[in-house]
């Protein structure tokens, strides 16, 4: 009576990248920092100010959004969106905008995935600001870069905090697939803001220092940034080809709105059935850039995950996370993760995670803890966000 | 236009103050205050955006045939989404310098969708779109999964809750009704049943905005009545158009 058997995916090509984040702004700068293993976390005034109890956080460089790139909006959120949504369009096409892309604006999507988008104005208006209502929507920034851009497409802003950059691209690429578009672009962003900083603090999930995977983990330790991918069909653009989008998948947990599932069966799941999709086996897989968040909870669930799909030690295949570096990006994370992952095809090399103390026996993983040359295959990138919602993205080297 | 293969509307419902079983209800359906009692504890403690959402989603898939639940879907639909609870906690955070967990919590736009996941057991997608448009996109991105054979059955489900400080609204929400709508698709040709067709490329069919819970409760009801109905959004705005075929034998009392 019902269906069986997922549909086979057709890879989507990756045109272009924009990406800034604590290290700086660009895709080489982003993998030489992660190359060098170092923390940015700095005491953040506005996290101070506010109280935490652990006032740490991994903010932009100051004046990373002063550029022509950044738009002109009020709003510190929307200029991060514009400016890496402009980024990738420059690094696919060699302009700032769709001129060159030689595609109809009607036939251009924008997918974008945020969990913070708008908290800014809400606080500025609470605090007694006039003029921002309109702002501190979730959708308000995507509507600016729209209109800026003159997408005439479809556009969808998906709200899944840790998972919205993933299910960004998830969904630009599926558009892709069913010919509703014929060139998307997906990001994934998130301003710090004293109103998310707080907020986890309260609920014991913050550290002033993020250790993944490591038995003296205490909590996240939240970061700033922006991330945008240029996705088209091969055959279909004209463009040099970064990379590629294999597969993706999307689970529940249906456990708690906060908690992960213990055994990480939201994960497992979309890990099995994103590999299905993108036709491979195990076997085909070269490294796994983990949700990694270094909170007690997750890290520990996704080693058992990761086991239960393949095997002990994960099978062997090495892991990495980026969070013990640039802190959790939030909204950003899936986004970003997608180009480091797409990065470390590219270079044939795994960036170290960034953590500290002993192995923890529950996570037992081959953690890269120093940056290592790796062969060809796929990367799988796990986002896992509040609600239960976990998204997992294949993603390989570009054709050449 | 160019479309995707026609999923059908297996159930449905819409909560506005009360059961809403019309289009012309609908229309009339005084402001939503009061909620029906919460089955549970856990539901109780909620806010209003996650009962709103639970209700009208509980509703929708009484009576159907189950399914394997990592072959169920949700997709959330909200165009406010979490703004009444982020006043709220926001409001208490500046006012006392402390924020509250369980407030915060909440304040995640997409807490509701995960709640919903919780209390149906729904191992399958889910994921929760933001906007103006997030009722058409959800329908689009519902009807694409079916036909992707990401899963076998998609609740879509659309629910708006307004800040108690009206002051946050703007002109162009005032017109956005609080309560909560959802319809379950399924792809499986069942003649029975209204179907439902995705397109773009086309103009938009509706004259003024229709909001994402509008939209989500107008395709069910007509989907009920056994009318045809159509809304979009064409260029400007998401680009998707829905279209209701009207089918018999559908029991509009559910």
């Amino acid at each position: 009576m019902w269906q069986t058997g997922e549909v086979h995916l057709q890879p989507v090509d990756v045109v272009g990248m924009g990406i800034r984040t604590p290290l700086g702004t660009g895709a080489d700068i982003l993998f030489d920092g992660l190359c060098r293993g170092l923390p940015m976390f700095v005491r953040h005034e506005p996290f101070v100010r506010a109280g935490l109890k652990h006032p740490y956080a991994a903010p932009l460089p100051t004046g990373s959004l002063e550029d022509a790139n950044a738009g002109c909006s009020v709003d510190r959120g929307t200029r991060l969106l514009e400016a890496v949504v402009r980024d990738a369009l420059v690094d696919g096409t060699g302009r700032p905008d769709l001129s060159a892309t030689g595609v109809n604006p009607l036939r251009v999507g924008l997918f974008v995935g945020t969990s913070s988008a708008g908290l800014g104005a809400l606080t500025r208006t609470l605090e007694g600001g006039r003029g921002e209502e309109s702002e501190a929507r979730y959708f308000a920034g995507t509507r600016w870069v729209r209109r800026a851009l003159g997408v005439e497409g479809p556009t969808e802003v998906i709200c899944t905090v840790c998972a919205s950059g993933a299910q960004a691209i998830e969904e630009a690429c599926g558009w892709l697939q069913w010919g509703a578009v014929d060139l998307a672009i997906a990001a994934g962003y998130d301003p710090l803001e004293p109103f998310v900083g707080a907020g986890f603090d309260a609920l014991g999930a913050t550290a002033d220092r993020a250790m993944p995977f490591r038995s003296k983990r205490s909590g996240l330790v939240l970061g700033e940034a922006g991330a945008a991918l240029v996705l088209a069909l091969p055959g279909s653009h004209g463009f040099r080809c970064v990379g590629r989008v294999l597969g993706w998948a999307s689970a529940s947990d249906a456990f708690h709105v906060t908690s992960p599932h213990p055994a990480g069966r939201g994960v497992a799941l979309a890990l099995r059935t994103a590999l299905e999709r993108a036709n491979l086996e195990a076997s085909d897989v070269r490294a796994i850039n983990a949700h990694g968040t270094s909170t007690v909870h997750n890290d520990r669930m996704e080693a058992r995950a990761l086991a239960q799909v393949f095997g002990p030690r994960a099978g062997g295949l090495p892991v990495y996370t980026v969070k013990g570096t640039i802190g959790h990006t939030l909204g950003a994370a899936g986004a970003v993760e997608a180009v480091v992952s797409l990065l470390s095809s590219a270079r044939h090399i795994l960036p170290p995670t960034c953590t500290h103390s002993e192995e923890d026996p529950e996570c037992d993983l081959d953690l890269v803890v120093e940056p290592r040359s790796c062969g060809p295959g796929a990367t799988l990138s796990i986002s896992a966000g509040f609600g239960g919602i976990n998204c997992v993205l294949v993603l390989g080297k570009g054709e050449t | 236009m160019s479309t995707l293969a026609a999923v059908h509307a297996v159930g449905g419902a819409c909560w506005m103050g009360a059961w809403v079983q019309s289009d012309e209800a609908l229309r009339r359906t005084p402001d939503d205050r009061e909620l029906p009692e919460a089955g549970t504890t856990r539901m109780a403690r909620a806010n209003r955006l996650t009962r709103l959402g639970a209700l009208a989603s509980e509703r929708a898939i009484r009576g159907l045939i189950p399914i394997p639940s990592d072959r169920t879907a949700i997709v959330g639909a909200t165009t406010l989404a979490s703004l009444r609870t982020n006043v709220r906690y926001e409001r208490r955070r500046l006012e006392t310098g402390r924020a509250a967990p369980r407030d915060f919590a909440l304040t995640a736009p997409n807490a509701w969708v995960g709640e919903i996941a919780v209390t149906t057991n729904t191992l399958g997608a889910s994921t929760c779109l933001v906007g103006p448009d997030a009722g058409v996109q959800a329908i689009a991105t519902a009807s694409r999964w079916l036909a992707s054979r990401v899963c076998d059955r998609v609740v879509v489900v659309a629910a708006e809750s307004l800040p108690e400080d009206r002051s946050i609204v703007v002109p162009d929400e005032v017109w956005i009704e609080q309560g909560s709508a959802a319809l379950v698709l399924e792809s499986t040709p069942l003649t029975a049943y209204a179907s439902i067709t995705v397109g773009w490329g086309g103009p938009a069919t509706q004259e003024r905005p229709l909001s994402s819970l509008e939209v989500i409760a107008q395709t069910w009801l007509h989907a009920c009545a056994g009318h045809g109905f159509g809304v979009g959004v064409g260029a400007g705005r998401s680009g998707f158009q829905i279209e209701v075929t009207p089918a018999s034998g559908v029991d509009a009392s559910r």
